[in-house]
């Protein structure tokens, strides 16, 4: 008799969400200098406090969510370049929004499955029926979508870059990254976020 | 003294020889800042600084342009002199010294001369040096001078020098005349106690009662000296809290509005940082935090939703076709006749086992809302589908331990099927995720106008106070908090200062009696005898002394009442027309004074307008001159520089029409009655100025001038016809 996985009642079943969540994402190195070290609290470890004011987010993961999000809304893929250096933050998706200990924060893990669920919509060329039919690996299946976040991930710091270069402080106003989210999912002229003219948070 | 001429000579601005007449009652001179009004008035202070013998020569005095003029090893002189008259005599008295220009441009000063020059018929005597000043000392004497020439008017007030009363009254009035008097009898009377305790000290019959009486009287008189000395230190403390309380009266109104909008800054800071505490702006960690990042999410899992629906949905028809194909004829048996309709039948658990017995219960399809009574196609159908269901559960146990050959090994996507209806439980939030941004947003937004709101009525409550502030004398916050919650404190002083003064002079009083019975005692011991007669006369030279010093102090009470009636008399002449209340002045414990404004009801009137306390203070010093007048039979000269800096022009107006109608030489230097002109100058409003009456002079910067180099100025002094 074939053997049925099935998550609920078997141990030896793994989920692809599962094989998914222990996958570092890669990117292109010369962005940690250009965009990861400039935002967030890159390399002093998720539970050290940010000594710098200037950095607008915590860990370095929080940068490749913002960059995700930013190509998926675009719904824009840029493979990575090959010819160039690759790297990983050497923290696996699974840990990535866990951490709520830094002051005013919150955990928030279930973006995780969001960012999932985004990954399997939007990775056509995986053909489940052959999956099911034990035709083709889980970690191939796994492989396919981290190459789509990958490739979202590597839009989205393009993007983060360039606001960069024109203006160095360009995200250090809160409102940065909501404008362009906001501008990517809503019509111009449904704005969301604070008039321009609004005073600084004061924080 | 009356001034006839003013002449300056090469002093700071005044560039070569410069002279004015001055008339007997008001002399004008007038200009604009910058114009040299002030070195006037600076020329004639060193002509008059006669203070010590010191030349006071300064290179400062010497005009920048004169040397700027002169040739190497030329030189010029610096002189200041006035023509005035004196005893019906005139004099001239004049400062000067003579100033050298060296060949590297550096300038010595020498020849300091003071002089005075006294016309005497057709002869000229001249005396110089000490005599010169002694002269002049005569002439005009420095306790007048005191009272002779003011800057500004803050100077005005005379009674801001704590000896100032004593200084006045003692210079002016006759009290004086009283000391030699009050010196003797004092003095008498101690010549004759001595004497009569020397007398009882040879009389051995009463030398022991005498010897006591003089312990009783000796210890009396320390008492009354020692309490005497802590009555006038109460009396100075009673005084210094009235005077305090005084202030406090005066800022009362200040200290009571300062504290009302110091608690209302409180609450309006309070209510700011609740305002801001409700704002939370961090949308970049609200963007993870609360995955406000979803907000575009919603299409997504729309398209995943379909994307997940199809694939199921395909796979159970490729499961069927397989089923079929592999020829499973029990299965395909039961699914023949539904592939063949063309369309791929429900699930066989959908609906559930509950919601199907319900439909068959009910006789109605609720999937469709159409009615299945028994018997009819639809009903028969769905009875149908529950025993296929019920069957495919028994077989599904049945088969449990058989093998089983299905197409699709794996289950991932059922994974994907089931996080979708994970995912379907969000789908409202998600759809609703924009509107909670947006609401937060506007939120946020509120509370900033808020606290804008809030902060701009902080800022007017801050105004308020600065302006608050800004009308109490110089009184700090803290002074006036404090005055606002010290006010009970105080009072208590001030009464127990009052009344242990009150105490002490019951028992000075008390021990002054005593006094005098052990000394009228003493006085009886040997009567007939010389002893006695000393004893006495003591007595009595002690009353006489009392006497004396009564007067004194009610002759000191009348000059004051006799100077404030006439410092009325010129505050109603200089304010004609307006509010001007009465001039009081107080004498106080410590022997100071103070002038103050009182209502028609004795109350003071606190923080009078400047105009109308210039015009007090200047009315005093209109009296002062009035009655030092009367005592030193000769007049002087009051000399004022921009005194009216307060008032309107309207009221300046008025005063200077006053000041011209008082018979009283009054020279006044003022910026009033110049109308500004476009090109920076100014010119005489003499429509204003013909009203008044007396010497008009206008000073003024030579024109052209480089405005950056000093050797380029040059006032001149011109009358105005």
């Amino acid at each position: 008799m074939a053997i049925r996985y099935n998550r609920f009642d078997s141990e030896r079943f793994v989920s692809l969400f599962e094989l998914w969540g222990r996958k570092n994402p890669s990117y292109e190195k010369h962005f940690e200098d250009e965009v990861i070290k400039r935002l967030c609290d890159f390399g002093k470890g998720t539970n050290e406090t940010s000594d710098s004011k200037a950095k607008v987010l915590g860990a370095g993961y929080e940068v490749l969510i913002m960059a995700f999000f930013i190509g998926l809304y675009s719904n824009k893929k840029l493979p990575l370049n090959e010819d160039l250096d690759i790297k990983d933050l050497g923290q696996p998706i699974q840990y990535w929004g866990n951490i709520d200990s830094k002051k005013g924060r919150r955990a928030y893990p279930k973006l995780r499955e969001y960012m999932f669920i985004a990954l399997l919509a939007k990775t056509p060329e995986i053909d489940w029926y052959e999956l099911d039919k034990g035709r083709c690996t889980p970690s191939e299946t796994v492989n396919a979508l981290i190459m789509t976040m990958e490739e979202y991930i590597n839009y989205g710091l393009t993007v983060i870059k360039d606001k960069m270069d024109e203006d160095e402080t360009y995200f250090i106003n809160q409102n940065a990254f909501l404008n362009l989210i906001q501008d990517l999912t809503f019509p111009k002229n449904d704005t969301l976020s604070p008039k321009d003219d609004q005073p600084e948070p004061l924080d | 003294m009356i001034i006839k001429n003013i002449s300056i000579e090469n002093f700071r601005s005044y560039y070569g020889s410069n002279s004015m007449d001055v008339g007997e009652g008001l002399t004008l001179i007038i200009g604009a800042n910058g114009d040299g009004k002030t070195t006037f008035f600076e020329a004639l202070e060193w002509l008059f600084d006669t203070v010590d013998n010191k030349p006071k020569v300064d290179i400062k005095y010497i005009s920048k342009k004169k040397i700027a003029e002169l040739m190497p090893n030329e030189s010029a002189v610096v002189k200041v002199s006035m023509t005035y008259e004196s005893d019906r005599n005139e004099k001239i008295v004049e400062k000067s010294f003579k100033f050298t220009k060296a060949p590297d441009g550096s300038v010595t000063t020498s020849n300091f001369m003071h002089c005075i020059y006294i016309q005497n018929g057709n002869e000229k005597e001249v005396c110089e040096g000490d005599t010169a000043k002694r002269l002049f000392d005569i002439d005009f004497s420095v306790s007048i001078r005191k009272y002779c020439l003011f800057k500004g008017e803050q100077e005005l007030n005379i009674f801001n020098k704590e000896e100032a009363m004593s200084y006045l009254v003692e210079t002016f009035s006759k009290i004086r005349d009283f000391d030699p008097y009050i010196n003797f009898t004092s003095k008498a009377q101690k010549w004759s106690q001595d004497a009569a305790d020397n007398a009882m000290r040879a009389d051995r019959k009463n030398s022991k009662e005498a010897e006591r009486l003089r312990s009783l009287i000796k210890n009396e008189l320390d008492f009354i000296r020692d309490k005497g000395e802590e009555l006038k230190n109460s009396q100075k403390e009673a005084v210094n809290f009235t005077t305090l309380l005084d202030e406090l009266e005066k800022n009362k109104e200040s200290s009571e509005l300062l504290n009302s909008t110091n608690n209302r800054i409180e609450t309006l800071k309070e209510k700011i940082a609740k305002a801001y505490n409700s704002i939370s702006e961090n949308y970049t960690f609200r963007l993870l935090d609360e995955m406000w990042i979803l907000m575009g999410f919603e299409p997504i899992a729309r398209e995943y939703g379909d994307t997940v629906a199809n694939l199921d949905k395909e796979q159970r028809r490729m499961e069927r076709e397989y089923q079929r194909e592999q020829g499973a004829k029990k299965l395909a048996g039961k699914m023949q006749e539904e592939i063949n309709q063309g369309f791929v039948p429900l699930a066989l658990n959908i609906p559930d086992e509950n919601t199907m017995r319900e439909m068959l219960h009910d006789e109605v399809c609720k999937i469709c809302g159409t009615p299945a009574p028994k018997g009819s196609v639809a009903y028969n159908t769905m009875k149908k589908h529950l025993d296929d269901y019920l069957a495919s559960l028994k077989d599904t146990h049945d088969n449990e331990d058989e093998e089983e050959d299905t197409l699709f090994k794996h289950e991932y996507i059922r994974e994907l099927a089931n996080r979708y209806t994970v995912l379907h439980n969000s789908m409202n939030w998600l759809t609703r995720l924009p509107i909670i941004i947006k609401t937060e947003i506007e939120k946020n937004r509120r509370s900033h106008d808020i606290a804008d709101d809030l902060q701009a009525r902080l800022e007017q409550e801050e105004e308020q106070k600065r302006k608050i502030l800004a009308q109490t004398d110089g009184l700090s916050e803290e002074q006036l908090v404090s005055a606002f919650n010290n006010i009970s404190e105080w009072w208590r002083q001030k009464n127990q200062a009052e009344n242990k003064s009150d105490f002490l002079k019951r028992q000075i009083d008390e021990h002054r009696k005593k006094l005098e019975e052990y000394q009228e005692e003493y006085s009886q011991i040997s009567e007939e005898s010389l002893a006695a007669t000393y004893a006495r006369t003591s007595i009595a030279m002690q009353r006489i002394a009392e006497a004396f010093l009564a007067a004194k102090i009610h002759n000191k009470r009348e000059f004051l009442a006799q100077l404030e009636d006439t410092t009325n008399n010129y505050l109603e002449r200089l304010n004609r027309g307006d509010f001007r209340g009465q001039a009081h002045i107080v004498e106080k414990a410590d022997e100071s004074a103070e002038l103050m404004l009182i209502d028609t009801d004795g109350t003071r009137i606190y923080n009078p307008n400047t105009a109308l306390k210039t015009t007090m203070y200047m009315s005093l010093l209109f009296a002062v001159a009035e009655l030092t007048t009367v005592k030193h039979e000769d007049d002087y000269p009051l000399i004022f520089d921009a005194p009216t800096s307060s008032f309107t022009a309207a009221k300046e107006s008025d005063f200077f029409g006053v000041i011209g109608e008082i018979n009283k030489q009054t020279i006044i230097v003022t910026k009033s009655f110049l109308n500004e002109n476009a090109d920076g100058s100014s010119s005489i409003d003499t429509k204003r100025l013909k009203a008044i009456k007396g010497k008009k002079y206008r000073v003024e910067k030579k024109r052209p001038f480089n405005d950056k180099n000093l050797a380029t100025i040059e006032t001149r002094i011109e009358p105005i016809n």
